[in-house]
């Protein structure tokens, strides 16, 4: 009876909860439908748009985005996230994207709760507004190893070209009391959108062990605190934004105006950690070089104890070598095959991927260490990607990379900023180069320096080709490739070309690893043993799919075979850097027959050219290209017996200006006709004014891409 | 921060680690993957590794007792071995409103439950809006190479007239598998065999009492082709089309879908629960055909038509009984969108109110191989409407953006359809348009300017090809839509064109883009002579297909062009050197490409006929053979030397 009792009871209470809960959800959407749709600013209360826009596709008369972060009722924080937008619909794409709305439904994942409430509503051009019931949204399930993320989709009925929407999402997370610590995604968000926007705000109301980093970019305006709130209240607001398309070569974070912007939650001891936490509620817009050092230092400072380990190996090991250049390089190589390839075999065994990279700061905790207690002079340098802000605009401690500066001697430096499988002395972010990065080694001593930029041949690939026409009649051709790439452009080919089994023996040799089947118990090694042979099995094959794969996607023409790989330089190390391998492809599609002449394709075997299009032409934006970098092509091809080449003047070329050039040069020697073609892109950044200088050379190595020779019988 | 994020990392690997489950490989395992893995490289199929070693599905029918509903257990098994080391399999089980997932089992090979991810929910398509289809989807690790993990699940279909085909191939290659059918007696179910044919498949049936057992045995199968351009699977993929023909209970036969009339009826049952009302639709067709009194009843109809096609978007929903019953027409007017049975029911009561007889009309669009002699839900998936008029049947889809009231779209052309006619209905075959009605026509006049070729061309786009346009259209940026006309016209060399002029849509005139060009790179001179490429777009070069792909190769259309090129000849040239010309026909293609030389004039004329729209596998070779010819033609060139004075 007792036990009837109690569960009723537990019954009642659950039903009563859900019914409460019930109950102060509608109220809750209740309240936000009036917050968002009578009591919002007069920006969405504008019907009309500007003559300027009415070509467009659509126009953002007005969108808000607000952030709130309170205390809870029951302990910890809730945030909401409001957003909420106001669209004029002038085309049929328009009119297709808005006639349907998805948004979140409310749940819980873990200890977090999501809460969602949502309006839709339309506004006929005569003024009439006609509010869109959710309740005939459709629910679209997903569960995800049982938490579940289901959606509401609803498809907005009576909508025309001409109608402005209007609509809103609100998100309420809660914080439970027990979490000593959130941290909130960092976001960069740009203030053009793919609709030209009229007005729009974006608000954070702070409070309460709150640390808000923000920081406006490229003429975004400011946020500003707001005088009319007794909160700590921030508000960026903007208008009159064009819309803006994806275009080649760009960083939008460097040209187009932004705010980057993270939320922390934080109350006990890690509020005085060395994070850029400023003051709660307190908006923090800069940060000072010291601070970024100090928390660099604090995460670098946590890997002490592993370098001590090392250190005590490494004074052994090392102790006959006395060039600090050699050694300091030594010590890389020897880290490396600690942290990195004495586990590669493991992984394969497991039949996980084998590529590891250790984090840059674990990797500068070690080797700063090792170097400072070997006498090796040596520096952190801390910057940011050149794709996200430069290092004025530091605000996040996520954007911040770190790389070393080695000053093994006077007259010799080198940086390291990689740790992985193929990464070797002098490699690191090729997003650095040019930067300007903080330089240190204390807190007490920190300088801004220039991050050195590579040169255009430091990055390249060079291409030698030996073309042979198996069959003049069906075109068919078989070339023989041999690439040796440098720098940047290395890891991408070496890590799907570069096997752990490729170098196992020189890493064991050198850095005396021991065999992963060594310690294996017999029945465990025979496994493995199988394993092993059953993998390096099929790895040949692999690798040639990948060569398949590249060159169907670079050559215009119709690979049928690739054959015959044979990697001839890793590339892992600074006295061989070049990884180099060569291969064979069969093909078909280069030869034209012409009555009893042949004409030959060349112009193909450079791979097919970037083509800059038409609407590309114009340019209003400064062009940001990944790294300086050069790609040459060395093609040779016998003359068949009884025929002569014509047409060596028409691939004389030499185009060169400021920001690159292509060049080509063709002799025949010994019945060998050769073809050497060079295009080299000189820096990573062109200014916009000189976009034509770049688009001329382009232009001139896509033109390449036609030319042929003329295989034309001798005395006809 | 730093020792939080480290905390994290930690709690983030462990997890991870636990995930990568230490499997012992028997060596006997590794062995008999090698073997396969061998077999396989063998029949060409170096992509699989994965194989099912063995596999069954059996399939259980039965009355149920409280619905009376013929209702059908489902139990499924897989055993897989992996062929290599670190790779995935997504095994997939799809359910909807009348079938459920009892309960599945993922298992070690020594039977332990063995770790997986799993994603559960409804499918997404982009062409449909919301669907009951739904997947579960475990997505199954595997580590080492002779890995054996097991599968094994339970399924519930509630209404047997949904479980419409079964398909003998699964996504992987098995080795052995087994598909078994138990049928009571007083069950009369149809197994009608698709493209059995074309693999060695073994059959048993045999009575036991009250049941009978029919059990498919087939070793060695591959698994679903997986290429591009594949029409739908029904086309060429032995399956078996399940007919629940009907149920005998106390004596008494009761029809179930024994034929074409049962379909029929079913249908009309659905259609009963529509509650059209005219209210908002009568003022709206009086709108529409206001002051048309002196119009023909053609322009009536196609008036009333092309408002739907503009004006009521296409949203599809597939939920349940829904994706059966048209949405009552006043909903679909003011909601301004519908599914294609909402918009054919629409346009029928506005047909209906002009005085026209105008009939829901069901057609199978050409995914679907079967006709209506087949008694199957899977036997049509698309709703249009039929106008009877004294001389004619139209036939309208709704659902098409701009289809002209004189043609019908390739997707139902050649198809069977089921027109309401009262209690009984009408079957007819629409017919197949010609093949000119979806013209691409092209003319250029270029003259040579020192190495470049200079002229002005004009492009004609008709019936599907304009349609697609207009879909492209329609579905970009205001801003960018001259990028898509100088697209159509520019062969992806969009600083060789500049357009001149760009017609207005217009569903009686083809789309008509006039440009003019300036092509670098079409002539080369080598000594004396000029080498020169008349042809910039080169159709079907190097379409070849090969000979080890296992589909059918779906064009989507029919293929007709007509380009005609004219290159004035320079008063200091002469022709030297012309491509020799070729004609192919044959049941496949029929194509003609021709050079002449008149006056002062070299012509190029160039016609292209692809007459199938699907290519069977039997007719590759000749296909490839023709492609052989065209390729070679395409590797001539032009030649002009000096005139001799």
């Amino acid at each position: 009876m007792i036990r009837l009792y109690t569960s009723l009871l537990t019954i009642f209470l659950i039903a009563s909860t859900n019914y409460l809960l019930q109950a102060d959800s509608d109220k809750k959407a209740q309240e936000l439908k009036t917050y968002f749709w009578n009591n919002s600013s007069d920006n969405f209360k504008v019907t009309n748009i500007p003559d300027k826009w009415t070509n467009k596709s659509a126009v953002i008369i007005a969108r808000s985005y607000e952030k709130y972060y309170t205390k809870r009722l029951i302990g910890g924080l809730m945030h909401l996230d409001y957003v909420h937008y106001r669209v004029k619909i002038l085309s049929k794409k328009a009119l297709e994207e808005f006639a349907q709305f998805t948004f979140p439904k409310s749940t819980k994942v873990g200890v977090y709760q999501f809460n969602f409430y949502a309006g839709y509503k339309i506004i006929k051009p005569n003024g009439k507004e006609i509010e869109v019931p959710l309740s005939d949204a459709v629910e679209s399930e997903m569960e995800v190893n049982r938490y579940q993320f289901n959606t509401l989709k609803l498809a907005i009925p009576n909508l025309e070209i001409g109608d402005i929407v209007d609509y809103y999402i609100a998100e309420e997370q809660s914080i439970p009391a027990n979490k000593d610590y959130y941290s909130f995604d960092p976001v960069i968000f740009r203030l053009n959108s793919d609709y030209p926007v009229m007005k729009q705000k974006i608000l954070f109301d702070v409070e309460r062990k709150c640390y808000l980093n923000a920081k406006s970019l490229n003429g975004a305006p400011e946020l500003v605190r707001s005088n009319k709130e007794t909160n700590d209240v921030y508000i960026l607001e903007d208008e009159d934004r064009e819309n803006v398309r994806e275009i080649k070569w760009f960083y939008p974070y460097r040209e187009l105006p932004a705010i980057k912007f993270k939320v922390v939650y934080a109350k006990g001891a890690i509020s005085n950690s060395p994070l850029f936490l400023g003051s709660p509620g307190v908006l923090k817009s800069s940060v000072s070089k010291r601070e970024a050092v100090k928390f660099a230092l604090a995460y670098l400072n946590d890997y002490q104890l592993e370098g001590m380990r090392l250190y005590k190996i490494t004074k052994k090991q090392f102790k006959e070598e006395i060039d600090r250049n050699v050694l300091a390089k030594q010590l890389y190589y020897f880290v490396r095959s600690r942290y990195v390839s004495k586990y590669t075999e493991a992984l394969i065994n497991q039949g996980i991927d084998q590529y590891q990279e250790v984090s840059a700061y674990k990797m500068a905790g070690i080797l700063t260490y090792l170097y400072k207690m070997h006498n090796i002079k040596c520096n952190i340098l801390l910057g940011i990607p050149r794709s996200i802000s430069s290092v004025d605009d530091l605000i996040l401690e996520d954007e911040m990379i770190c790389t070393i500066e080695v000053n093994p001697t006077a007259d010799e430096t080198f940086y390291i900023g990689d740790l992985s499988n193929y990464s070797m002395v002098g490699d690191y972010y090729y997003l650095m180069e040019g930067t300007e990065v903080f330089k240190f080694i204390t807190e007490f001593d920190v300088e801004t320096v220039d991050f050195p930029q590579s040169k255009k041949d430091d990055n390249s690939i060079r291409t030698r080709i030996e073309l042979m026409v198996n069959d003049f009649d069906t075109g068919n051709c078989t070339a023989k490739i041999r690439s040796r790439i440098e720098g940047h452009f290395k890891k991408n080919f070496q890590y799907h070309l570069l096997d752990f089994y490729d170098y196992k023996n020189e890493e064991i040799t050198k850095y005396q690893i021991a065999d992963f089947g060594s310690d294996l118990k017999k029945k465990a090694k025979a496994n493995y043993t199988q394993k092993k042979i059953a993998y390096l099995e099929e790895l040949e094959q692999q690798k040639l799919d990948y060569l398949k794969e590249n060159a169907e996607e670079n050559y215009d023409f119709d690979i049928q075979k690739v054959k015959d790989l044979n990697i001839l330089s890793h590339g892992r190390h600074h006295e061989t850097p070049a990884f180099e391998y060569v291969y064979k492809i069969d093909f078909n599609g280069i030869v034209k027959k012409t009555g009893d002449s042949y004409l030959i394709n060349l112009g193909k075997l450079i791979e097919s050219q970037v083509t800059i299009e038409k609407e590309e032409l114009e340019r209003k934006y400064d062009v940001y290209m990944p790294y300086a970098r050069s790609f040459a092509h060395n093609i040779i091809l016998n003359i068949p017996k009884g025929y002569e080449v014509q047409g060596l003047e028409n691939l004389m070329i030499d185009h060169q200006n400021e920001t690159g050039g292509f060049s080509c040069t063709a002799k025949i020697e010994n019945y060998k006709l050769k073809v050497e073609t060079y295009k080299h892109y000189d820096t990573n950044f062109v200014n916009k004014k000189d976009w034509s200088d770049l688009v001329d050379f382009l232009k001139t190595a896509e033109d390449f891409n036609q030319k042929s020779i003329l295989l034309k019988p001798i005395n006809k | 921060m730093k020792k939080l994020s480290l905390l994290l990392v930690i709690i983030y690997a462990s997890l991870n680690a636990s995930f990568v489950q230490a499997q012992k490989i028997k060596p006997a395992n590794i062995e008999l993957a090698k073997q396969c893995k061998k077999q396989l490289a063998d029949e060409q199929l170096t992509d699989d590794h994965l194989i099912a070693i063995n596999s069954t599905l059996a399939y259980r029918f039965y009355t149920d007792k409280k619905s009376n509903a013929i209702e059908v257990e489902v139990q499924e098994a897989e055993t897989y071995l992996s062929l290599s080391s670190n790779i995935k399999h997504v095994k997939r089980t799809y359910f909807d409103n009348y079938q459920t997932i009892k309960e599945y089992s993922i298992k070690s090979e020594k039977n332990k439950a063995y770790r997986h991810d799993k994603i559960c929910g409804h499918i997404e398509d982009a062409g449909i809006f919301y669907s009951d289809i739904k997947v579960c989807a475990y997505n199954i690790p595997f580590y080492s190479i002779g890995q054996v993990v097991n599968y094994s699940g339970e399924q519930h279909i509630n209404d047997a007239r949904y479980l419409t085909k079964i398909f003998i191939q699964t996504p992987l290659y098995n080795k052995e598998r087994s598909i078994e059918f138990i049928i009571p007696n007083h069950l009369e179910i149809e197994l009608k065999e698709m493209h059995l044919n074309t693999i060695a498949i073994e059959k048993e049936s045999e009575n036991k009492g009250n049941y009978t057992s029919i059990r498919y045995t087939i070793s060695n199968l591959k698994g679903f082709p997986n290429e591009e351009n594949m029409p739908a699977l029904a086309h060429f993929a032995p399956h078996i089309l399940v007919l629940v023909k009907s149920k005998t209970i106390d004596g008494k036969k009761i029809n179930i879908l024994s034929n074409t009339q049962d379909l029929y009826d079913w249908y009309t049952n659905l259609k009963s629960g529509v509650n059209n009302d005219m209210t908002t639709i009568k003022p709206l067709v009086k709108e529409i055909l206001n002051n048309t009194k002196e119009i023909s009843d053609q322009k009536k109809i196609e008036k009333l038509y092309y408002w739907v096609q503009d004006n009521i978007k296409y949203i599809a929903f597939e939920d349940g009984i829904a994706a059966f019953q048209p949405e009552d027409a006043q909903t679909v007017l003011y909601n301004r969108y519908g599914d294609c049975k909402g918009m054919s029911n629409l346009l029928k009561e506005m047909l209906l109110l002009a005085g026209f007889d105008a009939r829901l009309t069901w057609v199978g669009t050409r995914r679907i191989p079967y006709n209506y002699d087949t008694p199957s839900l899977a036997v049509d998936n698309h709703m249009i409407c039929s106008v009877i008029l004294p001389d004619t049947t139209l036939v309208l889809d709704a659902t098409e953006s701009f289809q002209g009231i004189e043609t019908i779209g390739e997707r139902i052309q050649g198809r069977p359809v089921l027109i309401e006619d009262g209690e009984s209905y009408i079957l007819k075959k629409l017919l197949y348009e010609n093949l000119k009605n979806n013209l691409i026509e092209e003319e250029l006049a270029i003259e040579i300017d020192k190495q470049t070729l200079i002229g002005k061309g004009s492009k004609k786009l008709y019936g599907e090809h304009k349609k697609k346009l207009k879909y492209f259209w329609d579905a970009i940026d205001n801003e960018k839509q001259s990028l898509l006309m100088e697209y159509v016209v520019n062969n992806g060399k969009s600083r060789d064109y500049e357009l001149l002029k760009v017609s207005e849509f217009n569903r009686k005139e083809p789309a008509q883009i006039d440009y003019a060009v300036k092509l670098n790179n079409q002539i080369q001179q080598f000594n004396d002579e000029l080498y020169i490429d008349l042809d910039v777009s080169k159709q079907l070069l190097d379409y070849m297909l090969p000979k080890e792909r296992e589909a059918p190769y779906d064009f989507k259309n029919k293929l007709c062009i007509e380009e005609t090129v004219s290159l004035t000849i320079p008063a200091d040239r002469a022709v030297n050197n012309l491509p020799k010309d070729l004609q192919l026909n044959n049941h496949l293609m029929d194509v003609s490409f021709q050079y002449l030389v008149e006056d002062n004039k070299i012509k190029y004329l160039k016609k292209i006929n692809v007459l199938q729209s699907i290519l069977k596998k039997e007719d590759f070779e000749e296909w490839n053979d023709a492609i052989k010819a065209i390729n070679q033609f395409y590797a001539q060139q032009i030649t002009l030397g000096m005139r001799k004075k």
